[in-house]
């Protein structure tokens, strides 16, 4: 008895641990994780370490594909490709998580009512959920930010909002399952309420496939941002958002290729890493694959 | 379905009611007096309130009207309908190119697990999920139609028309399909009938064609439902790309104009061939799955024999007799 408390005690607070040891295994998720925190920080140092402004215009520079001076060229209005695509990590990542982050509370709270209440609260609010997931959810994004017009907060309401049924339909499944189980009829039984119930036992007991979606989503996000700026929604020139880069390096990109190939490419490697870290974690977090 | 439908018309309907936009403004442009715009408005009728609006909009759906353009003043279903087919098509043949391959090589992948060749395409599959497509398409055009001449860049009138941008496309499908195949595959090896398929001598080919493929094919029919959606969503933004004439150009220039009718029109029309798709796949997997086909047969006989049991005892026992 005694030898069971000592062992468990120990157990309960490094699940963090247990789960970051097992994706440290993982040498793609890491490396995922490393190139993510490197962007991040080129993000926020982008002003002290950009060689130039994101709309620094230099006419006696323009469409130069290489040179000591602008190492990934110059577009036709001689702005420099690197500066503009590190200030245009911070749009883009920004729109990444926040949108993720919208989509993940509202669709979360959406699947956990839906999924703890049943009934005809989870009737309705699945119908809605089935009626949003009929549209495709670029075509759903773009619709929105048709109807909001462009810019960085209306794209990621777009992005969020459309991603919303993805997290409820997640969150309530597995709220289903969960909430058989005997842990949650004891906790009814020594009278918790259903909040408390909701977020001390079953939110952490379903959190590992919403947070595997949401690492994928943070990826989901970026490209259709990305998108939506290419067809000239989204964000505005001369913001540095990626896919307004690609929009605007369109143009040209027959003769000048390497003005579309990097924006590209940055996306690309964004959202590949948001993606190792996805498959990292995903088996992390399987207890199937526990030890 | 048709719920469902209705309230696709009524999200669309409530977003582009929110919108800040007037169309009547972009119609006439800048130069117009209030009263020009004031009647141009009460000929579309923007000024009706905004239930008045969405029951007539529904009514005249329903007699297969969805509105006149603002910009060409043709009926929207005409116009949408000319260019759904460029839609269908291209959106099909990318499923197709998505399913062989990804079908062929997350079977192979999980056959061959952990081999080299699981592990490239693994990789690539990765990747395959991670690129934009718009992005893929760009390349692709700058390598194989600029840089080699193989294929033309834009348009969409013939056989060599459609190989970059299903190919583009259905790359990106792929990948999503083999990663599906593949983890669906691996559910399936490691199941007892597989071994006893094995086990009393049947050829490795047959065990992985006729054993376990149809088990795993459930996840894997979903997968490439779910891609035909994205498809044809994906059409709005890979039409840019190639500069295809289909739906997906009709909106994005519709939303240019805030031609409201054109968008209301496509996305519906859009969502409802999703709809369409999901449903064929919902009856498709009573074909792949006798349980779930017994599951509705079976209810069907229960009942029968139910009632005729509860009706008319005396006749059975006759028929019997």
């Amino acid at each position: 008895m005694a030898n069971n408390t000592v062992k468990a005690a120990p157990k309960k607070n490094s699940q963090a641990k247990e789960v970051w040891r097992r994706f440290k295994k993982n040498k793609l998720a890491v490396a995922g994780l490393v190139i993510i925190f490197i962007l991040i920080i080129a993000a926020i140092l982008a002003p002290v370490i950009a060689p130039y402004g994101y709309d620094d215009q230099d006419y006696s520079a323009t469409l130069i594909r290489f040179s000591k001076e602008h190492l990934l060229g110059t577009d036709n209005l001689g702005r420099d490709i690197l500066s503009r695509l590190l200030y245009g990590s911070r749009v883009s990542l920004t729109i990444g998580f926040i949108s993720v982050g919208i989509g993940l509370v509202i669709g979360g709270l959406v699947g956990a009512i839906s999924g703890y209440y049943g009934g005809v609260l989870d009737d309705i609010l699945m119908r809605i959920v089935d009626i949003i997931m009929a549209i495709p959810s670029i075509i759903l994004a773009i619709s929105i930010c048709a109807a909001l017009g462009p810019g960085l907060i209306n794209t990621m309401i777009a992005v969020g909002i459309s991603s919303i049924p993805n997290y409820a339909r997640i969150l309530r499944s597995s709220i289903l399952s969960i909430k058989q189980q005997e842990f949650v009829e004891a906790a009814t039984a020594i009278g918790a309420s259903d909040a408390r119930i909701i977020a001390k036992h079953i939110i952490p007991n379903s959190l590992s496939g919403l947070i595997v979606q949401a690492s994928m989503g943070v990826g989901r996000a970026i490209i259709s941002a990305a998108s939506m700026s290419f067809v000239g929604l989204g964000i505005q020139p001369p913001n540095p958002e990626w896919g307004a880069m690609l929009s605007f390096g369109r143009t040209y990109f027959r003769d000048y290729g390497y003005m579309v190939l990097y924006p590209g490419l940055f996306i690309f490697i964004a959202v590949l890493s948001m993606n190792l870290i996805g498959d990292g974690l995903r088996d992390a977090l399987d207890p199937r694959l526990k030890r | 379905m048709i719920p469902v439908m209705l309230g696709v018309v009524l999200v669309i309907f409530v977003m582009l009611s929110l919108s800040p936009g007037d169309p009547a403004v972009q119609m006439l442009g800048p130069d117009a007096t209030p009263e020009q715009l004031e009647e141009l408005r009460d000929d579309l009728g923007l000024n009706d309130p905004f239930l008045v609006r969405y029951v007539k909009y529904v009514w005249n759906l329903l007699h297969g009207d969805l509105g006149t353009s603002y910009t060409t003043k043709q009926p929207v279903a005409k116009e949408i309908f000319e260019r759904f087919p460029t839609t269908l098509l291209f959106t099909t043949l990318a499923c197709i190119v998505g399913a062989i391959v990804g079908i062929l090589f997350g079977i192979v992948s999980a056959v061959k697990q952990y081999t080299w060749f699981d592990n490239v395409s693994r990789v690539i599959a990765l990747i395959g999920i991670s690129v934009p497509s718009f992005w893929l398409g760009l390349m692709f055009i700058i390598w194989f139609s600029v840089g080699l001449g193989w294929f033309p860049s834009s348009g969409f009138y013939g056989p060599k028309y459609w190989v970059l941008p299903s190919l583009t496309v259905g790359l990106v499908q792929a990948s999503n399909v083999m990663r599906q195949t593949r983890s669906a595959m691996l559910d399936v090896v490691r199941q007892d009938y597989i071994r006893t398929a094995r086990a009393k001598g049947q050829s490795e080919m047959k065990v992985i064609f006729s054993h376990e493929l149809p088990n795993a094919l459930i996840p894997i029919v979903t997968v490439l439902g779910m891609q035909f959606g994205r498809g044809m969503g994906g059409s709005i933004i890979s039409e840019q790309v190639f500069a295809i004439p289909g739906i997906g150009m009709l909106m994005t220039n519709a939303i240019g104009n805030l031609n409201y009718p054109v968008v209301q029109g496509g996305v519906l029309v859009i969502a409802l061939s999703f709809s369409i798709v999901n449903l064929l796949i919902d009856i498709l997997y009573a074909f792949i799955d006798p349980r779930i086909k017994s599951l509705y047969s079976g209810k069907k006989r229960v009942r029968k024999t139910k009632n005729e049991f509860v009706r008319e005892p005396g006749k059975e026992s006759a028929a019997n007799g």
